[in-house]
């Protein structure tokens, strides 16, 4: 049993960290990137390239790893986001659907560069095998749940108690209000793509010796990503980071002892439990509030 | 609740979108003119090259056109220059079967051979189109038995033996070493499916409980279902699936404190499986594998082609990976034999002469030790258990087979 769980936890903070990703451009702009899921990936690319072939020194690998995603993310909101405003149309729901081309694009890119078979990622970190509480774990995996908490909580206490993040959930309000207190929503929802694509990539270098660099796990982890959101709660990283533990723990429990063929219906029949008793998600943000 | 109606909605959008991306029925290629008129012999190569399959269709696809390289760097065919086109069947039967009629409807004799599908039901579902057109054909596999009976491939023949030739290989393996219980764990595409079926069948027949543990390919960790093997007591692991998972089952087995030889299938056993996994991992796993053989180390198994990758002849000297290549090298390899045994390449004429050649290592140029078919039998009669030898996985340098030190 303590074996399953721990799995599903590391399953679900790789779920959770994605998660945290997509939230961080949602709050201040609405829009849902699903190109978050292949940055993370390209960030697990880089690393093995920095790493395993190129073999520059590791902090160099982590930041060039991180100024790649933010250029991705800049690029997501430039190209397929932002001329979304100049028309009339709804910019959150069309933005699903470019996103989804920023998304195929950047596995398609990552492919020929790279190839379609698994890269094994070099973690910046010990080896070996921890033993507590019954189970065995590798040190990455204890980072990999370890930073998602971290990160949930940071990025929750940035976004509810910073001057700078009470303005993003000024505008995930009320765009048009933000805009007339003089709030420079441009800059913000480029600033949020950013950050996204920056924490996406660093997330990668600690995914990517788990699950291996290669490209079609970037949808994966975007479809997962956004079960975890959906059950956690549009906007909120407590949310996400519970969402994704949750997904991943059901998962390994349902497939452990239901059988194999139950995991995703396992947590897809709480996903839908879920939203009926609790349409906004276990942690949505209630949207009366005073900024 | 809107914005989430919303995303909801929009997820569906996805996944419509991405199934449709990835389930393109174009083809593309080198050439399409009519071979006798152009002095061109054409080969259309059905296979994945972006869906489920696409680890193995482009590995044969690699094959074939090393083939076709290689022969027209020594004349080509009778004279005429190979071009080969491939059609995406995106891991899918219909998508397949759409696009090779659409190409054969326009003009049936367009190609002197085709190179039908990746793997047995994708195969399946082309031998009627195949045997519609009366066009010569050549496949992995016998298309789940299909062109066991010549009635049902009239011009169409399988690289492979009867039904589970490499598994009765696999399965001789686990009764040899006294395994009483194999946990088996799949990859839930058509493929593994279908080579985990014909093993359990042969394991029943060799009195060997077995149980198989389906995952989907979406999965980013296999410790659940390894544990769910473990406590069914099975003694080994029969892992058909290719790679992240691969490497998810050798990371699993620490995991568990569980160190159950873990056998991986034949096509998996095509990709470089230490490079998933710490060597120390590596103990206790097995591979049947398609690969070369290291001239400067003794290891028993198939002749693959790639042992002669480095041959001086070769167009792409020892760059080769061992791999499924192997399979649509041989394809081209045999057409060559059959055409330069009719002296022609009318179909008729190819079939025929398919009939009665017996390609063998003996002209250094293919996988097994012997490819034959007879004019009642269209599989390859001469492929038996005794091909495939399970082997300790080893690391694939160079285009060759170098076993790990530890093994």
């Amino acid at each position: 049993m303590a074996i399953t769980i721990w799995s599903g936890l590391v399953l679900g903070s790789v779920y959770a960290l994605v998660a945290a990703g997509f939230a961080i451009a949602m709050v201040p702009t609405g829009v849902f990137n699903f190109a978050q899921g292949a940055i993370v990936i390209g960030g697990s690319f880089l690393t093995y390239q920095f790493l395993a072939v190129t073999k520059i020194p590791e902090v160099l690998a982590v930041v060039l790893t991180v100024l790649f995603g933010m250029g991705a993310g800049l690029l997501c909101e430039l190209l397929a986001v932002r001329p979304l405003r100049w028309g009339r149309g709804t910019v959150e729901s069309s933005a699903m659907v470019t996103t989804v081309g920023a998304s195929t694009a950047l596995i398609g890119l990552l492919g020929i560069k790279w190839g379609d078979l698994p890269l094994q990622v070099p973690f910046i970190g010990p080896g070996g095998y921890l033993h507590f509480l019954g189970v065995v774990a590798q040190p990455v995996q204890v980072t990999v749940v370890v930073l998602a908490v971290v990160s949930a909580l940071a990025l929750e206490g940035f976004f509810r108690y910073t001057r700078v993040g009470r303005v993003c959930l000024a505008v995930a309000e009320d765009r048009d209000a933000a805009m007339l207190r003089g709030v420079n929503v441009s800059f913000l929802s480029l600033a949020a793509f950013g950050l996204a694509g920056a924490f996406g990539a660093a997330a990668g270098v600690v995914i990517g010796p788990i699950t291996y660099a290669e490209p079609a796990l970037g949808t994966t982890l975007a479809l997962y990503g956004f079960v975890a959101v959906a059950l956690g709660g549009e906007g909120s990283f407590i949310g996400g980071l519970l969402g994704g533990l949750v997904v991943g723990v059901v998962a390994s429990l349902a497939i452990r002892y239901l059988g194999a063929s139950y995991g995703d219906i396992a947590v897809l029949a709480l996903l839908l439990a879920t939203l009926a008793v609790r349409p906004k998600g276990l942690g949505g943000f209630t949207k009366a509030r005073s900024v | 609740m809107r914005r989430l109606f919303i995303a909801l909605a929009a997820l569906g959008v996805v996944s419509l979108l991405i199934t449709a991306c990835s389930s393109s029925s174009s083809s593309s290629g080198t050439s399409a003119s009519n071979s006798s008129s152009h002095g061109t012999v054409n080969v259309l190569a059905v296979v994945d090259t972006s869906g489920p399959n696409k680890t193995i269709g482009t590995g044969q696809l690699a094959g074939i056109q090393a083939g076709a390289a290689y022969l027209n760097a020594h004349g080509g065919i009778l004279g005429h220059t190979v071009a080969v086109t491939v059609a995406d069947d995106n891991g899918d039967p219909t998508t397949g079967t759409t696009a090779l009629v659409q190409d054969l409807s326009s003009n049936p004799t367009k190609y002197t051979m085709i190179y039908g599908g990746e793997e047995g039901t994708i195969v399946s579902a082309l031998v009627p189109v195949i045997a519609r057109y009366k066009v010569l054909a050549m496949a992995p596999n016998d298309g789940n038995d299909l062109c066991a009976k010549v009635s049902t491939c009239p011009t169409e023949f399988a690289l492979t033996g009867s039904n589970s030739v490499i598994e009765v290989a696999e399965a001789n393996w686990f009764k040899s070493h006294g395994y009483t219980n194999v946990g088996m764990i799949v990859e839930q595409i058509a493929f593994t499916q279908t080579e985990a079926n014909y093993l359990k069948q042969d394991l029943a027949q060799d009195g060997i409980k077995s149980e198989i543990v389906g995952f989907p390919t979406s999965a980013t960790s296999l410790t659940p279902e390894m544990s769910e093997l473990k406590s069914d007591g099975a003694q080994t692991v029969y892992a058909a699936a290719f790679g992240p998972p691969q490497g998810y089952i050798l990371n699993a087995r620490p995991e568990l404190s569980w160190q159950a030889p873990v056998m991986f299938e034949a096509a998996g056993s095509s990709l470089d499986i230490p490079a998933l996994a710490p060597a120390s991992e590596m103990k206790d796993a097995y591979e049947t594998p398609f690969y070369c053989d290291n001239p400067s180390v003794s290891v028993p198994g198939i002749g693959m082609l790639m042992q002669y990758a480095n041959d001086a002849t070769y167009p792409v000297n020892g760059s080769l990976p061992c791999s499924l290549w192997g399979q649509g090298w041989d394809t081209m390899i045999a057409l060559n034999a059959a055409a330069q045994k009719a002296g022609s390449l009318d179909t008729a004429a190819l079939v025929k002469a398919m009939q009665e050649t017996k390609v063998t290592t003996a002209n250094g140029l293919i996988r097994d030790a012997a490819d034959c078919w007879t004019s009642t039998d269209h599989e390859n009669v001469c492929e038996t258990p005794s091909d495939y030898a399970v082997q300790p996985v080893g690391s694939l340098v160079g285009g060759r087979l170098h076993p790990l030190a530890s093994s």
